[in-house]
């Protein structure tokens, strides 16, 4: 069934349901391979990591590896195996805590909100009767990180390393949540460490996504290289499956579609089904003019995991081709998860600011997001996204200041670039503009699609006035 | 040799001992066996965590088996691999100094797609092989799952296998909790007794390592490529791992004895010093942590009127330092294997059982599980992995 079926045919109370199942789409915990907190957590928002939101897949389903057999069971059967331990005997806090971490792996693999809050309550018994609280700590941090509660993930984080500096688990999040914020030195300093304890692919993917923001691109590209060589020689197809992805988004934002398309086709192979690359596909279908393989697509990868920006992409293919009605739907879709969304956190808060913005629908209150969310977040896409609000509500001076601040790195993002051109332009700052919207459609994919011909337009427009 | 000086009820007080200080020294235990998960660097894979070492004589009697288990819950908490690259070792010391006179040395290939890995495996056992570094003579070659011989005799096998270790975990995790306060601080009779109340709660009891698999490497050669034909037949073994750190092979993860780094060493630090440290500087390196451990717990235990002719605490617990180190398994290969008598470690010996019957002196004598072991008599020894 396509997003278009599924959203005619549900009646609107199973349709709030299941958007509320599908709301944890990008909401993990860590990985179980190495160190199991080490695993990069794609629950970061949109554009935070080249093409947005990443889902590093777990066996689960049909979604277990073809190649590289890992030999680790699937989330469902874990949490079948420890289900019944917990509910026979209060004391066992160790059953409790792989319990909660089965709950949360599930989680990563179905978007299942609700399996994130039996993760936590199930932390919650262990608590209760656990000799040491550096068992049950870290953990809880890992899960306020998937809710995006990147303060409360920080502190606990931070509490772990008081009385544990090398606690792996506590590293990871706590750089992680210092990524999210914006504290890229100390982000740094902890990658660092980790790198220094467990030299490993989780880390290097976790410094790949920092080179990138940092706009070091040979420095990101030679990290993943590292991931996947050390996931596939580890046997960890789903891991390796990951990494390929995250090479295809960053080939995909440098412009080079071949290679890109390559890497999501290879991380297919590895994980069929698997939702972030099928989406990358898409984008590099519809940049190459494919866009009926590039709606098949994304139809493919939200009806498995209906992410607001998944689905605002499908919507402008279906505005781009036409059919008006379905794209509406499919933005309407955006909003009730947005709404939803609101309701339990501030998971896709970035994206629905995007989103609004891009698509001016209620703008006013997508810039009170946005300010919102940069009292609490202060790196380069609360930035962005403030600006591109402010800039589609014609405050152009505030937005020009905004996306200075996002630009600061000079990170290598079209979506960036666009937005910063956009804003130049309007300025009459021509000279930036031009760079910036050259440099945007170097990376034309990695738009929105709907954004792609305005960012030509407006490139256009500036040519002519010069000429 | 070491166990001969050591009559049981020594022994059992001993094991008594182990069973109580594990009460201080969880604090870096997940899973709480004798080994794991022990510090940061092989809790950062636990492929390369070693979780028991174990030394008996096979199923010919010339022969001595050597068996290492890894990578505690396998495909639970992790993958069923062993780490690509990384290198297992057995260390025999036949000469009594702690210091390694021959090393079996293993390496795994890259995971295959069916999840298989090839295996070289090594020996280093004198000028021409030094038993410093990491090369040595190729003894085997194969893949994992199957039976490869072993040039100059003997077999070796590696691969999933269930986990021989047996343990209520649970109630010795709420036995730990109620007594972990008072340890160190003066545990009265009744709060040990209190804690003691958490052991066999039910008959059986839950083993918390039942279904679990464990990946493990068997090595059986004769025992003359152990001792080397010393006079007393007795040797020293423990198990290390290694990794490449730096450009550098460096070892990361060593254990003999159980318990000993997750029990006596209390700090991610001192614990990762542990691991990379060689038997030999045990005692300067642990003994302290040790005695001061015993000591304390001594302390405790005669309050429930253990030694009504009182003991010497301090002395009594210097002494078992000096039992317990080096960290390393003796065994004397003329013997059945018999942890109770510290004599190697046999894949069923129960060392649980032992030590809480000389805790509770004799009123609680088991933890009430019953093992569960599918042990094979012949090579590979170990039960088969769980479904």
């Amino acid at each position: 069934m396509t997003i278009r079926e599924l959203t005619l045919a549900l009646p609107p109370r199973r349709r709030a349901r299941w958007l509320g199942i599908a709301l944890t789409a990008l909401l993990i915990v860590a990985g179980t391979r190495l160190a199991p907190a080490l695993l990069p957590d794609p629950a970061v928002p949109s554009g935070t990591l080249p093409g947005g939101a990443p889902v590093p897949p777990v066996a689960a389903g049909d979604q277990a590896p073809a190649a590289g057999a890992t030999g680790l069971v699937s989330p469902d059967e874990r949490v079948a195996f420890w289900e019944p331990r917990v509910a026979a005997d209060p004391r066992d806090y160790l059953s409790a805590l792989h319990l909660a971490d089965a709950y949360a792996d599930r989680a990563r693999a179905t978007g299942d909100l609700a399996d994130l809050q039996r993760a936590e309550a199930a932390l919650i018994q262990a608590a209760a009767v656990a000799p040491n609280r550096l068992l049950v700590l870290p953990r809880q941090a890992q899960i306020a990180f998937a809710l995006h509660e990147f303060p409360r993930a920080a502190s606990l984080a931070d509490e772990v390393l008081a009385e544990s500096p090398n606690d792996l688990t506590a590293l990871a999040v706590a750089g992680d949540a210092l990524l999210e914020t914006g504290d890229m030195a100390r982000a740094r300093q902890h990658y660092d460490r980790l790198n220094i304890l467990a030299p490993s692919a989780p880390v290097w993917s976790r410094m790949a996504r920092l080179a990138f923001l940092e706009a070091d691109i040979s420095a990101a590209f030679s990290l993943v290289g590292r991931a996947i060589q050390d996931a596939e020689a580890n046997g960890f197809a789903d891991e390796a499956a990951f990494y390929r992805y995250q090479l295809g988004e960053l080939h995909r934002a440098t412009g080079d579609l071949a290679a890109a398309g390559v890497a999501y086709e290879t991380a297919l192979v590895a994980l069929p089904g698997y939702p972030a690359p099928t989406i990358g596909l898409a984008m590099i279908n519809e940049g190459q003019g494919r866009r009926t393989e590039a709606i098949a697509l994304l139809e493919t990868a939200t009806n498995r995991l209906p992410t607001p920006e998944a689905l605002a992409a499908l919507g402008d293919l279906y505005f781009l081709a036409g059919e008006t009605e379905a794209a509406e739907r499919a933005y309407a879709l955006v909003e009730r998860i947005g709404e939803i969304a609101r309701a339990t956190g501030a998971v896709y808060d970035r994206q629905l600011i995007l989103f609004a913005a891009d698509h001016d629908r209620a703008v006013e209150a997508a810039i009170a997001l946005a300010e919102s969310e940069l009292e609490l977040r202060h790196d380069i896409y609360a930035w962005d996204a403030l600006a591109w609000a402010l800039y589609k509500g014609d405050r152009l001076d505030e937005a020009a200041v905004a996306a200075n601040h996002a630009m600061a790195l000079s990170t290598p993002d079209p979506r960036l670039a666009y937005h910063a051109g956009m804003i130049a332009a309007s300025r009459g700052e021509t000279d930036l503009a031009e760079r910036w919207l050259t440099q945007a459609l170097a990376g034309a994919a990695y738009l929105p699609p709907l954004q792609v011909p305005i960012a030509e337009e407006a490139l256009a427009a500036l040519s002519d006035r010069r000429q | 040799m070491r166990t001969a000086i050591l009559n049981r009820g020594v022994t059992l007080f001993v094991l008594a001992l182990l069973g109580l200080a594990m009460v201080v020294g969880s604090a870096a235990l997940r899973v709480g066996a004798a080994d794991h998960l022990d510090a940061p660097t092989v809790k950062s894979d636990h492929r390369i965590d070693i979780n028991d070492v174990y030394v008996f004589q096979g199923a010919n009697p010339a022969n001595t088996v050597l068996v290492m288990t890894t990578n505690v819950h396998a495909g639970f908490l992790s993958g069923t691999s062993f780490r690509p690259g990384a290198l297992y070792e057995f260390k025999i010391d036949n000469t009594g100094d702690a210091i390694e006179d021959v090393a079996y040395r293993i390496k795994f290939g890259d995971v295959r797609g069916d999840g298989s890995q090839q295996v070289h495996i090594q020996r280093a056992d004198g000028a021409g092989n030094p038993v410093t570094g990491g090369g040595g003579k190729q003894v085997a070659k194969g893949s994992t799952g199957q039976a490869l011989s072993v040039a100059d005799g003997g077999m070796a096998w590696a691969g999933l296998a269930d986990d021989p270790f047996y343990f209520d975990l649970v109630g010795f995790s709420a036995f730990k909790s109620a007594a972990l306060a008072a340890v160190g601080g003066g545990l009265t009779g009744a709060e040990l007794a209190g804690a003691l109340g958490n052991i066999c709660t039910s008959d059986p009891a839950s083993n918390f390592f039942a279904g679990f698999d464990a990946t493990a490497i068997v090595l059986e050669v004769p025992d003359w490529a152990l001792d080397g034909n010393n006079a007393s037949g007795v040797i020293n073994v423990w198990g290390e791992t290694a990794i490449v750190e730096s450009g550098a092979l460096t070892q990361v993860e060593r254990m003999g004895l159980p318990t000993i780094n997750t029990v006596f060493n209390h700090s991610d630090p001192t614990k990762e010093a542990y691991n990379r440290a060689n038997p030999s500087g045990d005692p300067a390196l642990v003994g302290g942590n040790i005695s001061f451990l015993v000591s304390a717990i001594v302390g405790a235990a005669e309050q429930l009127g253990l030694y009504p002719g009182g003991i010497d605490e301090a002395a009594y617990g210097a002494a078992i330092a000096n039992l317990l180190t080096p960290d390393v398994l003796t065994y004397d290969t003329d013997l059945m294997a018999d942890f109770t008598a510290l004599n190697g470690r046999g894949l069923n010996d129960d060392v649980i059982n032992v030590a809480y019957g000389a805790v509770s002196a004799g009123v609680l004598t088991s933890d009430c599980v019953a093992e569960d072991n599918t042990l094979s008599g012949a090579f590979p020894y170990l039960g088969t992995a769980n479904p």
